[in-house]
Order: structure tokens, then sequence, then C-alpha cells
């Protein structure tokens, strides 16, 4: 079984500053870290991390150079185990950059300490990493003994890497992205070939971070979306003609379409589900970043507990046209909230209105009881909209992403909302701090659900979405024979 | 017979499994024999076992059972993905909430009902409705959708036929609406809900303290 691990930039800068503080000596740290099963590998989600005092990583006595204090050890042990997560520790080599990996006293450390760790945390599996300035080496102590090898660290946020115990041969690039490699050069452009990057959500906006996604050689695109392309999409969907319109195709269908004329390469999975649903979420734990493209509360409240509880970086993009009673344009915005791990969740950053979110879960006969007395909803109200609005949010998050995931932005970038207005010309950041007690962004709030993974139920609804019916003869046939 | 992944049904000969096919799983190229069953395939692909299989049919994505039998074609693909807990409903998010409800009514009896799509019911049995209302006691519940405490929890709901004997209009009853089916009295006091300082069960608490002092 294949091991992999993932971190926060945040969390990742913080631990490097303890490991590695410029004094040439080692420095300790644990990590506490929930799990999650991908279609690859079993994966560790660093949720803390808890420095080790330099008084509790003293010299050793069993020949090593130093060792922590037992009762720190027991002291990590005991956050641990009631909240069922996996104790990982850390200890850096000083002179080690690029290239890293245990001593011999390292692993006579491991064989004595570890089944007594994995007996102190209930039986769940224990980690040792190594740590260069660079690198990182490490190993997984399952409860039968068995031993695995760390394959890689992922740290995930506004300067993403994947940190390996020595540097991986690279390919080449593909010709076609020749201009691009020029600005991220060949190891960023083979890092977006190899991600997967979902979009939830394939109307105005969804479709033109689709177009960039493919644009820029990202490997793997998921879309997912139940609805069907209306006339009234045909000016804001890239590429959905009048005879989609008129054949009422799926929205999904199109993109796969424009992805196929744009690179043949670029494997896709469409879904015409919806994110609510566990089953059709399921799609988006596998993915390295998710884009939310949608105007429900519910689809984006699943986006946030996803990315939260799988450190999952994302992104939401929106746009938003206000007019008053007579018609004319108040407000008209193109809104980029990025997920940045530690940073204000989508609840915290206000992305998700209480109200909205338990009005979309109704029925449509507890609706009209509740606004018989209540405020009516907006469920039938039209809101304006117009592509140029969408191709702002969405440049907005695709220059971020692709700044991210191609690790260009400087040591310490944190991702901030940001808004901008038309009518005024103006772009804005807008501020938002984690609201202590939050169950995704605060982790160190009681029974919150951050770096969790599977060891948390996700609060949606369960099975799959309906799916949509057969339009035309075309799918009605393919449905058939699906039946078969 | 067994279901051929190219849409047609052909004789099974359980002698001809040997023939090697290559499948892609995720992706990834597997070799397995040309009959083969689900968990053989994840097995083959070493994907954990709790994985759904799912086999690649044009747009679509049709699940195939650890036990189904099927004969597969030459780099057919295929998609192996976690499965989510289904029996996920008693979320501790709920479960918790509701030990502030028991814990806010010592001495009543409080239910709680999952219908299955994520939601739970919460009812208070026999609260006091005091004076004013054509009921002694009431049970008092509330519906949380699967979002709680995302979502506030709101309406609330009494008995159905539940009104007040001294004449006064209540804006905030609504006396006759179905919820799951059955006819309730809708409760409509709504309020923002923040869960870091406010519990389920002192919620339930001040809609007790409304109904006997309405406002």
């Amino acid at each position: 079984m294949r091991w992999d691990a993932r971190i926060a930039q945040r969390d990742h800068e913080q631990l490097l500053a303890h490991l590695h503080p410029g004094d040439d000596d080692e420095h300790a740290a644990f990590l506490y870290a929930g799990e999650m099963a991908t279609p690859e590998a079993r994966r560790l989600l660093v949720r803390r991390v808890v420095p080790v005092a330099d008084r509790d990583f003293g010299p050793s006595d069993r020949g090593g150079y130093r060792q922590v204090a037992a009762h720190a050890i027991a002291h990590a042990a005991i956050e641990c185990e009631p909240d069922g997560l996996r104790l990982l520790w850390a200890h850096s080599h000083p002179g080690a950059k690029r290239h890293v990996g245990f001593s011999g006293p390292d692993r006579s450390t491991h064989e004595r300490a570890h089944p007594h760790m994995i007996d102190m945390t209930g039986g769940k599996p224990v980690a040792s990493l190594v740590f260069g300035t660079g690198s990182v080496a490490g190993e997984v102590w399952m409860p039968g003994g068995a031993v695995c090898e760390l394959d890689h660290l992922d740290v995930v946020g506004a300067r993403m890497a994947r940190l390996t115990a020595a540097p991986r041969p690279t390919g080449r690039a593909s010709a076609r992205f020749g201009r691009q490699v020029l600005m991220f050069g060949a190891a960023g452009q083979l890092t977006l070939g190899a991600m997967t990057v979902a979009v939830v959500g394939a109307g105005g906006g969804g479709s033109l971070l689709v177009q960039s996604l493919a644009h820029l050689g990202v490997g793997h695109i998921v879309i997912v979306d139940f609805d069907r392309v209306d006339v009234s999409n045909l000016s804001r969907i890239v590429s959905a003609t009048p005879r989609d319109a008129r054949r009422r195709r799926l929205k999904i269908d199109v993109l796969r379409r424009l992805v196929r004329t744009i690179d043949p390469e670029i494997e896709v999975t469409a879904i015409a589900g919806d994110v609510t649903y566990t089953e059709d979420a399921a799609v988006l734990l596998g993915c390295d970043y998710i884009f939310s493209a949608t105007d429900t509360h519910f689809a984006r409240f699943a986006v946030n507990a996803i990315c939260h509880q799988y450190l999952i970086p994302g992104a939401q993009v929106g746009a938003k046209v206000v007019t008053d009673e007579d018609g004319a344009v108040q407000l008209a915005y193109a809104m980029h909230r990025p997920i940045d791990l530690g940073g204000a969740c989508l609840e915290c950053c206000g992305a998700i209105d209480p109200d909205a979110l338990r009005r979309e879960q109704l029925d449509e006969v507890e609706r009209r009881a509740q606004d018989y007395v209540g405020v009516p909803g907006r469920d039938n109200i039209v809101d304006p909209s117009v592509i140029t609005l969408n191709s702002a949010a969405v440049s907005m998050a695709m220059l971020d992403f692709q700044f991210a995931a191609t690790g260009m932005f400087p040591v310490r970038t944190r991702l901030g909302q940001r808004v901008y207005h038309a009518p005024e010309r103006a772009l804005r950041d807008r501020d938002a701090r984690p609201r202590p007690g939050c169950r995704w962004c605060d982790r160190h709030a009681g029974g919150g659900a951050f770096g969790r993974g599977d060891d948390r139920p996700l609060p949606l609804r369960p099975g799959p979405a309906p799916r949509p019916t057969p339009h035309g003869a075309r799918e009605r046939l393919r449905e058939l024979i699906g039946r078969l | 017979m067994i279901p051929s992944t190219q849409g047609q049904e052909t004789h099974h000969e359980t002698g001809n499994r040997a023939r090697t096919i290559e499948i892609l799983v995720n992706t990834k190229p597997v070799k397995v024999p040309s009959e083969v069953t689900g968990a053989e395939i994840k097995a083959a692909a070493k994907v954990p076992e709790d994985f759904r299989l799912f086999r690649v049919d044009g747009h679509q994505e049709i699940p195939v059972g650890d036990d189904e039998l099927l004969r597969v074609h030459h780099r057919e693909k295929f998609i192996a993905s976690p499965t989510l807990d289904p029996a996920f409903v008693a979320s501790s998010m709920h479960a918790a909430a509701v030990e502030t409800v028991r814990d806010a009514f010592p001495g009543r009896v409080v239910e709680v009902d999952e219908p299955g799509d994520g939601t739970t019911l919460v009812t208070v049995r026999g609260i006091e409705a005091g004076t004013g209302w054509n009921v002694i006691r009431l049970d008092l519940a509330v519906k949380l959708q699967v979002t709680f405490p995302s979502s506030p929890p709101y309406p609330f709901y009494g008995p159905a036929g539940m009104a007040r004997t001294d004449g006064r209009v209540l804006s905030q009853i609504q006396p006759q609406v179905p919820v799951d089916g059955e006819m309730r009295t809708q409760i409509s006091l709504t309020k923002p809900y923040d869960p870091t300082v406010e519990t389920l069960g002192a919620r339930l608490v001040s809609v007790a303290a409304w109904l006997r002092n309405p406002r």
C-alpha cells in the first residue's frame, strides 16, 4: 500500500520555521493527522502542528543525537487518542536541502518507539518524518507491524509543492505549452499536467474556468452539474450553441466537447449530478483543487466542507448584479473567494447564507408554508447576469490558481477575497477572519472537521442526486443500453 | 449468462477465462482475465476492497457489484472511487445537539426521528403550553437539516390545530402545515443561530418560553 501526506501551506511554513530556525541544530515537532483513502494511496492529512520544546528534545542516551522526551510523546498521544487522530513526529536534519533520509539511530528509535505509540493512540498508524529544507522522507508504521515509506508530502495552499526524499526525474513539457513554459518552467507545466481539478457548476463562470484549465494544460478536469442548456444560457456558456439549447443538451456534455476541441489528451470526468449528495461529492475527494462556480448555497457549503475536511485548496467565483425597483443597476461586481486552508472559510467569509442554505433543502410544500408567514424566498427571481462579469471573477481565480499550483507566489502569501466593482472600476480586497469555533476553519474547535478526512462523515444528503430525465432519442437510447 | 460490457449478452464459458486483457482502472493499465468479477478487478488494480467500481460507458458510469461477472474488452475504462458511508445520518453534530436538548428538558421525553434524507426531527414531548392555548401540553419539534448548525434550526412545530383561546392572532403561528405527510402547527420564530454561544436545547427553551408569553 502506498502512503502519502498533505499539509496546508500555512502549517508547513510554521513547521519549517520551527525545524529549521537557522541554528544548524536538530528540532522536532508533532503533527496530528486525519486519514483518507484515495484510489492510489492512503493519505495522512495534517490537522495540527505542535512544536516540541527544545527542552523536550534533549541529548539521546541511546546512541543517537537527540530524542523526544517520553512525557512529551505521552502528552501528544493523549491529545490524539480521544479524537481518533494519527500521531506523526517530525525532526530536522539541518544540513539537508533537496535530499534527506533517516539515519541508523533514527531507524532504531522507530523500532523501539513506534509499537508503543501505536498502542497509545488506540491502534492507529503512526509515522515519522525527517525534513530537509526542501525535502522530506517518512515511514508509516501499521498496527500489524508493516512499515511503508511515505511517497511524498504535498504542501497545499497559496504555494503548492510536492516534497520527496530526493528530487525525481521530470519529463519534457509538450511543445504546445512552449510560451507558458517560459513563465512556469517545464516543472510547473508538468505539475499542471499531473493535476486533477474540479469545477462545480457548468454555467457562465464554470464554462470559462473549464476553458482556461484546458488551455493551461491541466491533465484531468472534473465537471459536475445536473442542468441542461437553455436558450438564455447561450450568452454566457462558452461554446454552447443554439443547437445545444434546442436539444437541451446537458451542460457537462457541452463542456466535455469544449475540452476535447482544445486538447483531446485531457481526461474529463463529467458527472450529471449534484455535490450536495454524498455519492456525487465523492468524485471531488481525489481532486487537487476545486472551483465552485455555483449559485446555490448548499453546493458552496459542500465544496467548503470537502476542501477543509480533505485539505483541498479551492476557490469560489461568482458575479452579482443588483438592480433597484426600476431596474437601474445598483451594484455589479465580480467576486473571487479563495479557499486558503487555514484562512477564513466560505462560511466565515459570508459566502454561505445560513437561511438560504436551509431553504434550499426544503421541499416545495415546506417552502410555501414558510413563505406564507416569513419573508418570501427569492426562488423564482431571475438575477441579471453577464459573461463579462463572470470573466473578471474567473480571471482573478485562474491567476491565483496558476501561481499557487506552480509555486510562483512568494513565501507567506495569503490569499484573501477580492471583489471587482465594475461601475467604479475598483478592485478591492475583502477582509475575513476565521470565526473562533468555526467547525471548518478553526482546527482548535472541539469536533472541528479540518483535516479529518474519512474519519468524519460529510454533512451532505445521502446517496446520489436524482439523475436528469433523458432528453431526446440519443439520450433515451443511451439510457436503455445502460439498463441492459 | 453474463452482461457484456459492449451492450450484448454472450454465453459464459467457464473454461475461457485464461485470456488476459488490459483494461484501465482510474486510467492505470491493469491486466485481468477477459471474464472477471468486480472484486477481481479491484484486487488486480490494488484499490481498497471497500471502493466502488464503475464501468465507463459513454458519458455514463455504471456501478459494478463485487460478485458481478463481466466480459471486458481491451482498454475498457473503469473508475474505482471511495465510498462515503451512507449511514451517516446520525451525524455527530445532530447527536451532540440532541444531547443539549435532553440536558435542557430533564424529565421530558426527547424523541429523534431520522427519515433517511439526512435530516433529523427532534421532538420534546409534553411541554407546558401556558395559558391562552387550546392545549395544556404540547409536543415541540424542530427539523435539523443535514447542514445544521451552518443552517439555523427553524421553523418549530407544535400539534396540528393548536390555537389561541383568548382571541389573539399571532402572525408567527400557522396552524395547518404538512410536514413529512403529517399536519402540524408551524411556529415561525427565527433569529440568527450561533452554535458557539447557543445550543439547540437553549433555542427550544426560548421557543417554549415564547409560547408561554407570546409577543
